[in-house]
């Protein structure tokens, strides 16, 4: 199932470049962090903060991108267009999506860093 | 790799990015700090000593944006060489910072290798930039020496003498001078004036400039002339051995500099009112008498320092009182303006021609109007100007 999720590729990478104990804590440190940003798309989107949903979407995709969260990093990039071309109409239900994506990818980084 | 270490700054509202870079950046051997947004940014840079900023593009508070022009408008700040930290999609915006004027950039994720080589070749940059400014700046602090050891050289006061009155101007082109201008007695009572330009600007010709001005004035300061003889020089053998010495020693010791210098030296009996003088190569002075009389005084030998053995011919015009000798360097006749259009001799002689001031009226009035004539333009050569003036004789009630 990882392989599907993560980019083992980018992870393996990063892996080597920081070491075992470093990416242990660079994958809590994401784990504290999500949740947090995912939280603010909601209320963003009812409340039509463009900007608020913009970074929090900018930021997922960022961390995504670092662990090899490939599906995670498209649907925050797609969020992220989304409010800087003020489609938020077009959102939908990405948002479930992308917390599928995000569920899916800490269970793969969990296990990779085992 | 010839990385070198420094103390650097990461600026991320991304934990997790913050994170990474820190420890990349701590095994290459850099200390780090870090801020969360723009506005501690500039507040950390401000309280402490960064050599370079890795700087994130989009966050809260005051985005990277505002953070590089904020620095590059701080001259405190904008030296220090920001490298923005971009998503690979965001490349427009990287290269807009770049136009900003950033360092360089790096793409998320990061790759060490490349992290390393960049920060190598920012750190590099600047710590040459950081030599220049340090040898720039320890160069004006010896320039500023220069020009204050040859302010020295130049009279603090002009001797006080009844029934004369003498005024001098001096503003140099640059820090350190080429011109120079003297006046002194002699223990004859005799009054010596003296005004000079040396070939060429800077250091060159202010070395120059004070070998010139100290020839003249220890030779005729020097009683060598009467130990040896019975014979006491006259005004204007004295005259004629200074000048020649003066010559003969730069020609003969600094023939291969090829340096020069045009002198006027003007003996002046107070007494009588008679001018003994030698014109070495030098912009004419002029002896304004009454009613607008004006007389030129056209060079009587070669300029200083040229031929050795060079024959100088001494001068003599007598002063009436109320007559005043105007003498000048040629960065009076040679300013330009904005239009490049020099102030010109006849501009001068037409001031000259209504001078019936003080000499330090007379001079003022000439600095008034050449400022105002050279407006806006930089000042070309040094302007250098002297004036001696015989006074009327007071009403008498006797």
């Amino acid at each position: 199932m990882p392989e599907s999720v993560i980019d083992q590729a980018v992870f393996n990478e990063l892996k080597e470049s920081v070491g075992t104990d470093f990416i242990g804590e660079l994958v809590n440190t994401f784990l504290d962090e999500a949740p947090g940003l995912i939280a603010q798309l909601r209320p963003a989107l009812a409340a039509g903060d463009r900007e608020t949903f913009r970074r929090a979407a900018h930021s997922i995709k960022s961390n995504a991108a670092t662990f090899g969260a490939m599906q995670l990093n498209a649907l925050a990039k797609e969020l992220e267009f989304m409010a800087r071309e003020d489609r938020l109409g077009d959102v939908g239900d990405k948002i479930e999506i992308l917390e599928t994506a995000y569920q899916q990818s800490i269970i793969a980084l969990k296990e990779l860093c085992r | 790799m010839n990385t070198e270490a420094g103390h650097l700054l990461v600026v991320d509202d991304n934990k997790v990015n913050r994170m990474l870079l820190e420890h990349h950046l701590r095994q290459q051997g850099h200390t780090i700090d870090s801020a969360v947004n723009g506005r501690q940014a500039l507040d950390k840079l401000r309280s402490d000593s960064f050599d370079l900023v890795l700087l994130d593009i989009e966050m809260p508070e005051m985005d990277g944006y505002q953070v590089l022009s904020t620095m590059k408008q701080d001259n405190q700040l904008r030296h220090i060489p920001v490298i923005m930290v971009t998503a690979v999609d965001e490349i427009a915006s990287a290269i807009r910072c770049i136009e900003m004027g950033a360092e360089d950039y790096l793409p998320k994720p990061f790759d060490p290798v490349l992290l390393r080589a960049r920060i190598g070749a920012s750190l590099e940059k600047k710590h040459l930039r950081d030599k220049e400014r340090l040898y720039l700046k320890s160069l004006e602090r010896e320039m500023e020496i220069g020009r204050e050891i040859q302010a020295g050289f130049l009279p603090t006061d002009l001797p006080k003498v009844p029934g004369w009155e003498i005024a001098a101007c001096f503003k140099a082109a640059r820090e350190v001078a080429g011109d120079f201008y003297d006046a002194f007695l002699l223990l004859d009572g005799s009054l010596v004036c003296v005004i000079g330009d040396v070939c060429g600007k800077g250091v060159g010709a202010a070395l120059f400039m004070t070998l010139c001005r100290s020839l003249i004035r220890a030779t005729f300061t020097s009683d060598v002339f009467n130990r040896q003889d019975t014979h006491v020089l006259t005004t204007a053998e004295r005259l004629h051995h200074v000048v020649s010495f003066t010559n003969n020693y730069i020609a003969d010791t600094h023939g291969d500099a090829n340096m020069f210098a045009t002198v006027f030296i003007g003996t002046f009996n107070l007494q009588d009112g008679s001018v003994a003088y030698i014109n070495c190569g030098h912009e004419p002075p002029l002896l304004l008498g009454k009613n607008g009389k004006l007389t030129s005084l056209p060079p009587s030998g070669p300029a200083i320092g040229i031929i050795p053995d060079a024959d100088f011919s001494v001068q003599e015009i007598a002063m009436e009182a109320g007559n005043l000798l105007f003498a000048f360097t040629d960065g009076i006749p040679d300013a330009l303006n904005m239009e490049g259009v020099s102030f010109g001799h006849e501009r001068l002689l037409e001031i000259a021609r209504k001078g019936d001031a003080t000499p330090a009226e007379f001079l003022k009035n000439i600095e008034e109007q050449l400022v105002q004539f050279i407006g806006t333009a930089d000042q070309f050569d040094d302007i250098t100007m002297i004036a001696v003036k015989r006074e009327s004789p007071p009403i008498s009630n006797r």
